[in-house]
C-alpha cells in the first residue's frame, strides 16, 4: 500500500463514531449529582442570590446601573404580579398567574402538596364564580377546563396519601369544605361544571381509609358514636363532612 | 454552577466523539470504549467543576486522562487482538467492487493500528491523521518536544506500512 493510501484509509477512520444514546446518557449522569432536588428549595434559593448578587454588586464600576436595573426590575415584577393575582382564564396575565402556581408548587413539601393543590382547585372555582357573576360567558368554557384540570391534579395528589397528620388532615378538610360551598355557589348561579368523580373518588378513598384505621382503635363510647357518624357521612358521599368529623374525633384522642 | 456547567457541556459536546474515537480504536470494543470514555469524561468534570482555571488547556488534559485510563485497562486485562467491524460506518462509494476492497483495506489499517506494539506510535497516528491535529497541539498533550513528535509520527506511519506490506505479502 502506497504511503498516501495509507494515509486516506487512516482519515477514513474519522467515521468511526459513537451511539447517539450513549452520548445523550454519559452528558446527563455526569450533571445529575449536581442537580439541586425541588425539596432542598431553601439551599437552591441561596445559592442563586449568592451565585448572582457577588458578580455584579461588588462590581464598584457598575453596581449603581445594576443597582438601578435592579430595582426597576422589581417594580415591574410586582406590578405585573399584582395584574396578575386577579387575571382570569383568557386574561393576559393569566399565564403569569399559572406560572406563578407552578413555581410554588416546585418549592413545596410532598407533605403540602394535596393542600397546595386543593387551594388551586379552590382558585379556580373562584375565578369561575367571577366570571359566572360579571356574565362573562365567553371565558366560562376555559375557565371550567382548567377547574376540571386541576380537580383531577389534586385527586392525584390525595390518593398519594399514605398517612395523614392531623394538621394535614385539617387543611385538607378546610379546603374541601371551601370547594363544596363554592361548588353549590356557582350551581345556585346557573353554571354546570361539569363531572368531579375524580375528586369524589380520592375524598372517597381518604374517608374509607381513616375509617378502617379508626376501627382498629380503641374509642370512648363518645368516639364511636362519632365513626358511626362518619360511616353515614361516608355512605352519603358527604365526604368533607366525614373528614371533618374525623378531625373532631382525633381531636378528641389527644 | 450553572455556569460551569453550561461550560463543560460545551466541552463535552466538543470531544465526545473525538476520545470516543480515540479510545475506541486503541481498545477496538465499543463497550469498553463507552465506558472509559465515560469515566475520562467524569474525571475531567470532577476537575472542573472544582476550579475551571485549573485546566490551561482542556484538549491535552482530557486526551492525557483517556490515555491513562486506556493504560489501567490494558494492566488489568491482557490485550486481545480482535478485529471488529462494528461502529465503522463507511460511505457508500459508486461501484460494490471498489466498495468492498475499499472497506476491506481500512479494516486492515484499522486492525493493523490496533496491533501496534507502541502505544505511543498509536496515539500520534491517531491525533495526527484521524483527528488532525497539528504537531505542537500533539506536543502539548504529549509533553515532548515537536520535533520528537514529526519523528514519532514518520516512525508510526512507516510500522504500520511495513505491519500492511506483510499481511500482503
Amino acid at each position: 500500500m502506497k504511503e498516501s493510501q495509507l494515509i486516506t484509509n487512516l482519515k477514513q477512520l474519522k467515521q468511526i463514531k459513537p451511539r447517539e444514546e450513549w452520548a445523550v446518557l454519559t452528558k446527563q449522569n455526569l450533571f445529575r449529582g449536581e442537580e439541586v432536588s425541588r425539596k432542598n428549595w431553601m439551599g437552591d434559593k441561596v445559592s442563586m442570590v449568592l451565585d448572582v448578587f457577588p458578580r455584579f454588586l461588588f462590581d464598584y464600576h457598575h453596581y449603581k446601573y445594576v443597582l438601578a436595573t435592579f430595582v426597576f426590575g422589581l417594580l415591574i415584577a410586582s406590578s405585573t404580579l399584582i395584574y396578575a393575582k386577579n387575571a382570569l382564564p383568557g386574561d393576559v396575565f393569566y399565564t403569569l398567574k399559572r406560572a406563578k402556581e407552578k413555581a410554588i408548587t416546585l418549592l413545596t413539601p410532598d407533605s403540602q402538596m394535596p393542600k397546595m393543590q386543593l387551594e388551586f382547585t379552590n382558585e379556580r372555582l373562584k375565578e369561575l364564580t367571577v366570571i359566572a357573576e360579571s356574565k362573562q360567558n365567553k371565558k366560562l368554557s376555559s375557565a371550567i377546563k382548567e377547574f376540571q384540570a386541576s380537580a383531577k391534579v389534586a385527586a392525584l395528589n390525595i390518593k398519594n396519601i399514605k398517612s395523614m397528620s392531623r394538621l394535614e388532615n385539617k387543611d385538607i378538610v378546610q379546603e374541601a369544605k371551601k370547594i363544596e360551598s363554592a361548588r353549590e355557589k356557582i350551581q345556585a348561579l346557573g353554571v354546570e361544571i361539569g363531572d368531579t368523580e375524580e375528586l369524589n373518588s380520592a375524598l372517597s378513598e381518604l374517608v374509607d381509609r381513616e375509617i378502617k384505621d379508626l376501627e382498629g382503635k380503641t374509642l370512648t363510647e363518645g368516639q364511636k358514636e362519632l365513626l358511626n357518624q362518619i360511616k353515614v357521612n361516608f355512605e352519603e358521599k358527604e365526604y368533607s363532612q366525614a373528614l371533618e368529623n374525623i378531625l373532631l374525633l382525633t381531636q378528641d384522642e389527644q | 454552577m450553572k455556569d460551569i456547567q453550561r461550560e463543560f457541556s460545551k466541552i463535552y459536546d466538543q470531544f465526545a466523539e473525538k476520545i470516543y474515537r480515540f479510545i475506541f480504536i486503541k481498545v477496538n470494543s465499543q463497550q469498553i470504549a463507552e465506558d472509559i470514555a465515560s469515566e475520562a469524561f467524569l474525571r475531567c468534570w470532577n476537575v472542573y467543576k472544582q476550579d475551571p482555571k485549573q485546566i490551561e488547556n482542556i484538549q491535552p488534559f482530557i486526551y492525557k486522562v483517556a490515555r491513562n485510563l486506556v493504560f489501567d485497562h490494558y494492566r488489568q486485562k491482557s490485550r486481545t487482538q480482535t478485529i471488529s467491524t462494528e461502529d465503522c460506518s463507511l460511505l457508500d462509494p459508486v461501484d460494490i467492487e471498489s466498495a468492498v476492497s475499499q472497506k476491506g483495506d481500512i479494516e486492515k489499517v484499522k486492525a493493523v493500528l490496533a496491533k501496534l506494539e507502541n502505544s505511543e506510535y498509536q496515539d500520534m497516528i491517531i491525533w495526527h491523521y484521524i483527528e488532525d491535529l497539528p504537531v505542537p497541539e500533539i506536543a502539548k498533550i504529549t509533553d515532548k518536544p515537536e520535533g520528537t513528535v514529526r519523528v514519532m509520527i514518520h516512525r508510526a506511519l512507516k510500522e504500520i506500512k511495513k505491519e500492511l506490506d506483510r499481511g500482503e505479502a
